[in-house]
């Protein structure tokens, strides 16, 4: 933070820009954020929905009079975007009729309006001191059902909008401080969760109401243009600590290409497609490469687009910087509409934030994770990638005490963290898109719901292998236990693709995995005084799952396991320290059978790490990987000394010749390509067909296959890259030193 | 001072170890409390008690074996119990738990990546898993299993706690934790698992999940009872340790430790209750303003605490210290409820910067006590908030902890000039003039937070001011958040010290068996089952009695903690004395309604959706020391205090000549408008341009801040 600044070339007296002292800039500033608490305080408070307060699946701020973001509380990144979208269209729809007055505060829940789905159902009230408008207050969260065609409003069988559910575009809810019960009413009765819904409906109200008795007092106390003035001076922060971040990495065109796996009846594949080009102090990404809109509930709008972007690139390259419009100033995207990624109406989009958005955010992660890895002073901030996306589960039904619910099981958010190039990824870290999550107690799991937890445990072998390791996920085993009527539904992608990859040659972490044991005889094991979690010793009907399920039935003895996303790992297994191999061995991240054939340990008769036998085996495995096939010839050694400008990952950097010409070279010297040409071509390849080779999964999908890359000179392993089979050979970073 | 004409009927003293100074005061019946600092000793800081005791013996003009035979009363409160939690220094600890449930204390409800990470979460790559107190090899799962109805679906497997405890003991391990679910509803298990202790391994420490914190959700709960495991052998050791000491001087009273639950416990309970002395320091500030507002007549007050590198801010509402069902320390969540004490990083050392878009920032960053204020002359060079202070001649530079330090007034100019002045283009006075601003606004801030989180408004709260550098800001943070009052009490320099001797003892015990009304229920309360609410309240208030040995004055608070159903947030409504009845709890639902709107609004209770009668407490408090009162605090004016004038520098005002009282010398009845700098030995106290002190007969020093 302070040391920051001597960085900075600009003369500090030219940064505020209005005529607002530096000590009173910063009194306000501080109350913004504070407000900021305060609304986000208020919302968890009243609302108390496991979304709310557990997942954190909500946002605040506060906005300029044209909706840009001020100051946003720090809760999921997802929304950073779609407050001040929602904000734009009540502005554009509403300032003529019905109008914007004091006391007013107007409901979207619209895809096309700045929601990401529609149950993200945002709340924003003008804030007017003296008949001027001084800034908005917003308040967002995500309602636990609005309707549609399934409980939770995840319509997975829907083909069009139009069936999923209510669908707000700006309404005014409250009008001169009295909430329009027309309205109201009007939004409980197309939603099976009205108890919920109406609790968070008053949350979103009640932290407006916080903001702007706060908001009217600082702009009673220091004047309509000064409190103005310093929300503008935010966005001015912010946008300049970004930019002086990017200028500080070299300019560089990066392709990422995330597959999502078929979107309800049909076995098809798609793309999330991007290429980021990063120029000076700017990022352009441009998803124009994806698939066209589908008929499935996978597609996202452009808010969904808007929202990965940003969930990707705030805790990447803006760690720093207070999160606020001028974030997003310095980026531009490119998608037309009408991508999977960009739906056009009347596309079907209830699950767009957890697929295809999720996707968007998984493609700029890695770009920018392989932008940052080109400096060696932020190639900390890179990681391999974290949880692909969730396998959803809402289960409905009536509990043991016969009330009826619907409840949507947050484990699934449990996942574990991508690897960094100096540290293991962190275990059950959360999605990377929730800043600051919570799960449920299985406690009050099982007080809620007909749910008995067989077990809940860290997944051995889910981190993605590497020289340093993803983190594990959390899995879940359950009992369904004392309930009736159940149904359950169950939709993720990453079950036939991996999403959560690897980088530089770090496998891919665990895949989504889900198995059920219809009719079991945990209850008979129970009653002989055995304890059973582990599958195997579960005996039952096995009926076969698939990654999009839809709603299926459950009911009292079925066992339903689950293990979710992983983040991948960074760099060559094999140059995992055995010390630390041993360490996962212990603490059961790694299994045997794993240390062995993914870490290339050799294992004593009583499980320990034989370091020295360890590294002849790790000598002979990356000999043989010397002998891998090349596509391309090899490229001579350019004549005379060869500088290193830049990293290129930890496994590869970009050196350059006397002539100016740069190259792709392995750090053991060997020179691959010039820079302008794709290294893969000049290293050795081996393809794997079967996933098990790299990752736990159910299978891999038959148009898919996973590509390895090894330095034909050392048999340091490059890379491990997903593709469609048949795809030519990437060529995936480029820099312009 | 006042010389007394009671009887002399022994010393009580209340101790307080810090990170920089141990402190003491000491109380005699109808004579004011003395007060005594000593330099705190880390490698033993029993050390240092005896030192303070030195000096107290000293002033009364006796040695310290006569002094110490004639304490009838020690209280004590530590950080031990925090140090060891945070610096990972506890004992060896194994868990017991529910099979399938071993990694429950790493997965941390997925809370596991940013806990402790305070405002820096949004930094990933800096995101770590916590070091573990309990290895994952010194974690062990037991086949049993009950179910949310407190069924029993698996029976304890003992011949498997038996060769746990086996493999247990073998590997090193010194104190035991069990957490099984649901034990709270059915504690059979975890009862067996102590018995089958007592016959295998009698000597080793065991804490049982279900008396430690007997609520729901076990990821807290097992925390709780893992960290009190964890802590009680070094608990255990550290009382011994000052006993022994205390006893070697001659000390043949009673000694007691402070519990952040809300009082005092035995010294003999402290290493079965360990993670009750968790933070306990701020919790003696709390409970003494308590004590003192209680006195004045104040019933909600804001009490803050500034020192070196953090301000610490709690709430007292309408007489009771707020209290926190969970809290956070070190990296874990604990469910046992404690005095909450809020604190942001915010204090004398805290470092003024500006950024890029020429804002003057005041922290978080700390210069803490090494190297310190660019003033102190030891090396640092970045401005801090006490450098301010000292170029706005608002401290001495010779008078610092009472002259026993000598500050550099050229040195904090320098670095104020160098950092902020010259780039922002503003002279030395405005910049530290800017430096107290931002920071006093950002204390203002907190205090507002916290009384609106709530439900309250600030205006209606009185602050208290104590710590080194609390009442040297206190004027302007109280003004600032729009507060009229401002209270400096005689003790404010070593308030926990004072907390510690003048609390009540203390035990709270509670039960969680949460009876639910059906949603949409037009008479909730007629829908539970009284008879068991009446036993189980019974049951507890006999428990709390036995913990307080019977003590015929116990007062009891019985109270309920109701919530929405699917809601996370509880509030507690205290059930009156007597019986349980229908209409009883019918007030009760109602106060609940009542107090739910009042914190969040209007229309915000939810009437249909049922409620859950989440946990249900009862806390005892008996009085410990009895203490005739003090005589009246000598009447006083203030000319006879007034020891000179100095040039201060005020944002309303300017430069100023301002005089400069001797604060150990005003007496009570003393009045003066503002500005005026009072010194104490150890503290500052400012009054602001226009506002009013006055002085009482217990000297509490007043001060209308005109703030609304």
């Amino acid at each position: 933070m302070a040391t920051d600044t001597s960085t900075i070339g600009a003369d500090p007296r030219d940064g505020l820009g209005h005529d607002v002292d530096p000590v009173t800039f910063e009194v306000i500033r501080h109350r913004l954020l504070a407000i900021t608490d305060e609304q986000g305080a208020t919302l968890a408070a009243i609302s108390g929905s496991p979304h709310v307060v557990n997942a954190n699946d909500f946002n605040v701020g506060l906005y300029l009079p044209d909706g840009s973001v001020a100051a946003m509380g720090r809760t999921i990144l997802l929304h950073s975007a779609s407050m001040a979208l929602i904000t734009r269209h009540v502005i554009e729809d509403c300032a003529e009729d019905p109008g914007i007055h004091p006391g007013d505060m107007f409901v979207v829940n619209n895809p096309w309006k700045g929601s990401i789905h529609a149950q993200d159902m945002g709340v924003v009230a003008p804030i007017f001191l003296d008949g001027e408008l001084v800034a908005w207050a917003g308040a967002m969260c995500h309602m636990p059902d609005v309707g549609g065609s399934r409980p939770g409003s995840f319509c997975n069988d829907a083909t069009e909008c139009y069936q999923e559910g209510l669908q707000l575009t700006p309404t005014k809810l409250v009008e001169d401080g009295r909430i329009r019960t027309d309205v109201w009413n009007l939004i409980m009765a197309h939603t099976r969760a009205a108890p919920a819904v109406n609790l968070d409906l008053r949350g979103l109200i009640g932290a407006n109401n916080t903001a702007v008795r706060a908001m009217t007092q600082l702009a009673q106390r220091y004047g309509v243009d000064t409190v103005k003035a310093v929300m503008s001076g935010l966005i001015d922060l912010s946008d300049r600590r970004l930019r002086n971040r990017l200028r500080e990495l070299p300019d560089a065109v990066i392709h990422s290409t995330a597959y999502l796996d078929n979107d309800g009846g049909l076995d098809e594949l798609y793309e999330v497609d991007l290429v980021l080009t990063k120029t000076a102090d700017r990022l352009h990404f441009d998803y124009s490469g994806s698939s066209p809109q589908v008929e499935g509930y996978i597609n996202c709008t452009s808010a969904g687009l808007m929202a990965g972007i940003n969930a990707a690139l705030l805790p990447t390259l803006a760690y720093d910087a207070p999160w606020n419009e001028g974030l997003f100033q310095p980026v531009e995207v490119h998608a037309p509409e009408g991508l999977i990624c960009n739906a056009k109406r009347p596309a079907a989009v209830s699950g767009g934030a957890l697929e295809a958005g999720w996707l968007v955010e998984m493609t700029a992660i890695e770009a920018l994770s392989k932008l940052v890895a080109c400096s060696d002073d932020l190639i900390g901030e890179g990681q391999a990638a974290p949880a692909g996306g969730p396998d959803q589960f809402v289960l409905s039904g009536c509990n043991a005490h016969g009330d009826p619910f619907t409840h949507v099981i947050l484990d699934c958010l449990a996942t574990g963290g991508g690897a960094y190039a100096h540290r293991d990824g962190v275990w059950t870290q959360g999605q990377h898109n929730i800043e600051r999550q919570r799960i449920s107690n299985a406690e009050d799991m099982e007080l809620e719901t007909p749910l008995l937890y067989l077990e809940r445990r860290l997944v051995t072998d889910s981190g993605g292998a590497g020289e340093f390791r993803g983190g594990q996920s959390m899995g879940s085993t359950f009992l369904v236990h004392r309930g009736t009527a159940l149904k359950a539904m169950c939709n993720g992608h990453g079950w036939e693709a991996p999403n959560s990859t690897g980088i530089f040659g770090g496998f891919p972490g665990t895949q989504n995995i889900r198995e059920l044991v219809a009719g079991s005889d945990v209850l008979d094991q129970f009653a002989a005084g055995r304890h059973v979690a582990d599958l195997e010793q579960i005996q039952g009907e096995r009926p076969t799952m698939h990654g999009r399920q839809g709603a299926f039935s459950l009911r009292d003895g079925d066992v339903l396991s689950t293990i979710h996303q992983s983040g991948g790992g960074w760099g060559d297994p094999l140059a995992r320290p055995a010390v630390a191999v041993a360490e996962d061995l212990k603490h059961g991240a790694v299994s045997p059978q794993a240390a062995v054939r993914l870490y290339g340990a050799v294992l004593t008769g009583d499980g320990r790490v034989d370091e020295s036998a360890t590294a002849a085996r790790r000598d002979r495995l990356r000999d043989d990987r010397r002998s891998w096939p090349v596509t391309a010839p090899a490229t001579p050694r350019p004549e005379g000394a060869l500088d290193r400008v830049a990293p290129l990952g930890t496994a590869l950097e970009v050196l350059r010749a006397a002539d100016g010409t740069t190259y792709t070279a392995c750090r053991c010297g060997s020179v691959l390509s010039r820079t302008t040409r794709p290294w893969r071509a000049h290293a050795g390849q081996h393809v794997i067909t079967d996933v098990h080779e790299v990752s736990l999964a159910t299978r891999l999908n038959a148009s898919l296959e996973i590509r390895q890359y090894a330095c034909p000179a050392c048999g340091t392993l490059l890379t491990t890259d997903v593709a469609r089979r048949g795809a030519p050979v990437a060529h995936d970073v480029e820099v312009s030193i | 001072m006042t010389s007394s004409a009671q009887p002399f009927d022994g010393y009580l003293i209340g101790t307080d170890i810090g990170g920089t100074f141990t402190d003491l005061v000491l109380l005699e019946s109808g004579r004011r409390p003395r007060l005594f600092k000593s330099p705190t000793t880390p490698h033993d800081r029993s050390e240092g008690i005896i030192d303070a005791l030195e000096l107290a013996a000293t002033s009364v003009g006796t040695t310290l074996p006569r002094f110490a035979s004639q304490i009838r009363y020690f209280a004590h409160g530590t950080t031990a119990a925090t140090n060891a939690l945070i610096e990972r220094k506890g004992a060896a600890t194994g868990l017991l738990t529910t099979a399938g449930f071993a990694d429950t204390m790493l997965i941390q409800r997925s809370m596991t990546s940013w806990v402790g990470m305070g405002s820096a979460t949004g930094h990933y790559s800096r995101r770590r898993n916590p070091e573990p107190i309990v290895g994952r090899d010194a974690i062990v799962e037991v086949p049993e299993r009950v179910d949310a109805a407190g069924t029993v679906l698996v029976a304890l497997d003992e011949d498997e706690v038996r060769s746990a405890l086996r493999r247990l003991r073998a590997a090193g391990v010194q104190a035991l934790a069990t957490s099984f679910l649901w034990s709270f509803l059915n504690p059979r298990a975890e009862l067996r698992v102590r018995e089958i202790v007592e016959e295998e391994w009698p000597e080793v420490y065991l804490t049982l999940s279900h008396e430690i914190s007997p609520v729901i959700g076990e990821y807290e709960r097992t925390a709780t009872t893992v960290v009190n495991s964890y802590l009680g052998p070094v608990i255990r050791d550290y009382m011994e340790n000052l006993e022994g000491r205390l006893h070697a001087t001659g000390f043949d009273g009673e000694l007691s430790v402070m519990d952040s639950g809300g009082g005092v416990m035995r010294a003999s309970d402290a290493a079965r209750r360990s993670a009750s002395l968790l933070t306990s320091g701020p919790a003696g500030g709390v409970l003494a303003t308590a004590r003192v507002a209680d006195a004045m007549g104040f019933s909600n007050v804001i009490t803050s605490d500034m020192g070196g590198t953090s301000f610490d801010v709690g709430l007292i509402l309408d007489g009771e210290p707020l209290v926190e069902r969970q809290s956070e320390v070190g990296n874990y969540h604990l469910a046992i409820p404690r005095i909450k004490v809020t604190a942001i990083g915010a204090g004398g050392g805290s470092i003024a910067w500006v950024d890029e878009v020429g804002a003057l920032v005041v922290g978080p960053e700390s210069a803490g006590s090494v190297p310190g204020p660019a003033c102190y002359g030891r090396g640092g060079v970045r401005p801090t908030v006490t450098d301010a202070d000292v170029v706005l001649g608002i401290i001495d530079p010779d008078y610092f902890l009472g002259g026993r330090m000598t500050l550099d007034r050229h040195l904090a100019e320098e670095a104020i000039r160098e950092h902020i002045a010259d780039p922002l283009g503003m002279s030395v006075e405005e910049a530290a003039l800017g430096i107290r601003t931002v920071a006093d606004n950002q204390m203002a801030d907190l205090l507002r937070k916290v009384t609106v989180e709530q439900g309250r408004d600030p205006r209606d709260f009185v602050v208290f001011a104590y710590g080194g550098a609390g009442p040297t800001h206190a004027c302007a943070y109280t003004q600032a958040a729009g507060i009229n009052t401002l209270v400096v009490p005689p003790t404010s320099t070593v308030h926990s010290a004072y907390g510690t001797v003048t609390a009540d003892r203390f035990r709270a015990l509670q039960a969680t068996d949460p009876p639910r009304t059906p949603p949409g229920a037009d008479d909730p309360a007629s829908t539970l089952d009284l008879d068991r609410l009446r036993s189980t309240l019974a049951d507890l208030a006999d428990r709390v009695h036995a913990d307080l040995d019977h003590a015929p004055e116990v007062r009891f608070v019985r109270s309920v903690h109701l919530k929405f159903r699917r809601q996370t947030h509880e509030l507690p409504v205290v059930l009156p004395d007597g019986e349980v009845t229908v209409d009883v709890m019918r007030a009760v639902i109602e106060e609940f309604f009542e107090t739910y709107e009042r914190i969040y609004g209007k229309g915000t209770a939810l009437r249909s959706a049922g409620l859950e009668l989440n946990t249900l407490r009862v806390e005892g408090r008996a009085a410990v020391a009895a203490l005739a009162p003090s005589a009246p605090f000598e009447a006083g004016s203030l000319d006879t205090a007034q020891i000179g004038t100095r040039d201060v520098v005020f944002g309303e005002v300017g430069r100023v000549e301002v005089p400069v009282h001797r604060g150990e010398l005003v007496g009570s009845g003393a009045q003066l408008v503002g500005p005026a700098v009072l010194e104490f030995e150890g503290t500052t106290i400012v009054v602001g341009p226009g506002q009013e002190l006055t002085v009482d007969a217990n000297a509490n020093i007043i001060i209308n801040c005109k703030g609304n």
